[in-house]
């Protein structure tokens, strides 16, 4: 036991603790974390909606070619099929508070100005009847340019950023009133940032014919089909899981590349359910396994263990974590336990995700489990997420297939914990009883 | 007497609500003057003059950030000890914040 405790003292894994504490707390990383969380209240308005229209098409109620379909689709369509435009707000506005900036509302507005500017800039088109129309192709609003809109406000705010930090600003005369003044202030980052991406936009069109988003996601194309792939996904939770065994929120720190990688799987599903044709699944469906029966690292079963520990610790712990992890919340368990810096706990812990992402891969890859239509980002009780984001039946069974699994994965490991803390508190209550007779 | 704004930070807002809910149970029992409120690390008012406010084990590493704020200079910053974090022991942490508040008066 000593070698695995020692493991945690060692050179590389306090460097690599470092890197995921540098990472969490690095401002740019944190801003696109919480502008995708922040923009699932809309993702789930919009759902609901969805949700209406799917069930009434599937009980044969209504035709996906009907007036009524349309009109149970626009909030969908209007929020989903315009998410990057929001992400980059809500992109910019995070970042700005992030770097203290001043006026973070304004350069929320910048950023989602610019972004819409790159790319859907407005046309003029004729319609068949022979009229004219000024529109904007949406094409990269969706989801496709989740990334773009990712990225390119994190450029617009570091521009303002520097405007501001070197006073780069109309100079008024001191007699105009500050709140004047503030409204001016803002007006040259702005002409900077549209001569920037504008000018960027226009030459990427001019030179390789696509816009500034499609030439972001080209260039991204790359290392994401690497990630976007078996090995690539369990890496990414194999990273997730060893930073939560430091204490430091690992699921935060790899939602910047999943979350656009599971948003565009979702669309893809909802445009081939309208159109009739078979849904279609990615390596992301594996992801699943990391937080699907208690939280991050399934610690559901690792509460139920608990309670049948004999040690007085680890009993409680396995009561005071249980109704959380129903919750899918993990951080009494990987506390309490703890799961940190506990290399006999961090095993299985980390194991129990992978093995199971294997399963649950295979058994999405045969058709059993369905993958998602529904966002539900927010925290649902286990079982009912996978249900609410598929609407099949087969997929409540996700959870308990999971808690079987993991709870035989961290049996071994608990009970020898176990073994280790009931020693330990009998030494203390030995001494307890010599000290009180001595 | 005022009473005394506490906020716990954590990295999405969820399980310090947990912790909330029971310390503000434990104030209401013991009768002590105090408003604890949860939220996660972005979205932390920084106009609202906290008296103290408390990081959990798996927002530690905001601690820096958070110190460096001119807008939080008289606020007091502290982490929870992470095996009273995972125990949901308001009461241990509720005590650790008033005694932390009173000691800078």
């Amino acid at each position: 036991m000593s070698k695995l405790e020692n493991l945690y003292q060692s050179k590389p894994m306090q460097k690599l603790q470092e890197i995921g504490g540098k990472m969490q707390s690095n401002k740019a990383l944190n801003s696109i974390s919480n502008a995708m969380m922040g923009s699932m209240a809309i993702i789930l308005a919009g759902s609901i909606f969805m949700i209406i229209a799917t069930v009434l098409n599937l009980l044969g109620l209504v035709e996906v070619t009907s007036t009524l379909y349309t009109w149970l689709m626009t909030p969908y369509n209007m929020t989903m099929g315009l998410i990057s435009v929001f992400v980059s707000f809500c992109v910019g506005y995070v970042y700005s508070k992030n770097l203290g900036m001043k006026g973070n509302l304004g350069n929320g507005i910048v950023t989602a100005a610019v972004f819409i500017m790159v790319a859907a800039p407005v046309e003029s088109i004729t319609t068949a009847e022979g009229v004219a129309k000024t529109v904007l192709d949406t094409s990269n609003l969706g989801s496709t340019g989740l990334f773009a809109s990712l990225i390119i406000p994190l450029a617009v705010i570091r521009i303002i950023w520097v405007c501001q930090k070197y006073n780069i600003t109309i100079k008024m005369p001191e007699t105009v009133p500050q709140f004047l003044q503030d409204s001016f202030s803002n007006v040259i980052p702005l002409l900077i940032n549209i001569l920037v991406f504008n000018g960027g936009n226009f030459l990427v069109l001019h030179f390789f014919n696509m816009t500034l988003p499609s030439a972001i996601m080209a260039v991204l194309a790359i290392p994401l089909g690497a990630l976007n792939s078996l090995p690539g996904i369990f890496i990414l939770m194999f990273v997730a899981l060893l930073l939560w065994s430091f204490g430091i929120h690992g699921t935060i720190i790899v939602y910047p590349v999943l979350m656009p990688l599971t948003i565009e799987l979702l669309t893809t599903n909802v445009a081939n359910m309208q159109q009739g044709l078979p849904l279609v699944i990615n390596a992301t469906v594996a992801f699943g396994a990391l937080a699907c029966c208690g939280g991050t690292g399934n610690v559901l079963p690792l509460a139920v263990l608990c309670m049948q520990s004999k040690s007085k610790q680890l009993k409680a712990v396995g009561k005071v974590g249980l109704v959380p992890a129903l919750f899918n919340i993990s951080e009494p368990m990987a506390f309490g336990v703890p799961i940190m810096y506990n290399p006999i706990i961090v095993i299985p812990f980390i194991l129990n995700p992978l093995v199971f992402g294997v399963i649950l891969y295979a058994l999405f890859a045969v058709g059993f489990f369905k993958p998602g239509i529904v966002m539900s980002g927010s925290v649902m009780p286990v079982m009912l997420q996978e249900f609410m984001s598929s609407l099949a039946w087969q997929n409540l069974l996700i959870a308990p297939l999971c808690f079987v699994v993991a709870y035989l994965i961290y049996m071994p490991f608990v009970k020898a914990y176990d073994k280790q803390l009931v020693e330990k508190e009998l030494l203390a209550e030995k001494e307890q009883a010599n000290g009180e007779t001595a | 007497m005022e009473p005394k704004k506490i906020l716990l930070v954590c990295a999405a807002g969820m399980s310090s609500s947990i912790l909330v809910k029971k310390m503000k149970q434990i104030a209401k029992d013991l009768d002590y003057k105090v408003n604890i409120e949860a939220i996660n690390i972005t979205n932390i008012d920084y106009s609202m003059d906290y008296d103290l406010i408390m990081l959990a084990p798996q927002a530690a590493s905001h601690f820096k950030n958070l110190c460096n704020k001119p807008e939080l200079e008289k606020t007091k910053i502290s982490l929870i000890d992470p095996l009273d974090y995972g125990m949901l022991n308001g009461e241990k942490i509720l005590k650790k914040a008033l005694e932390l508040i009173d000691k800078g008066g």
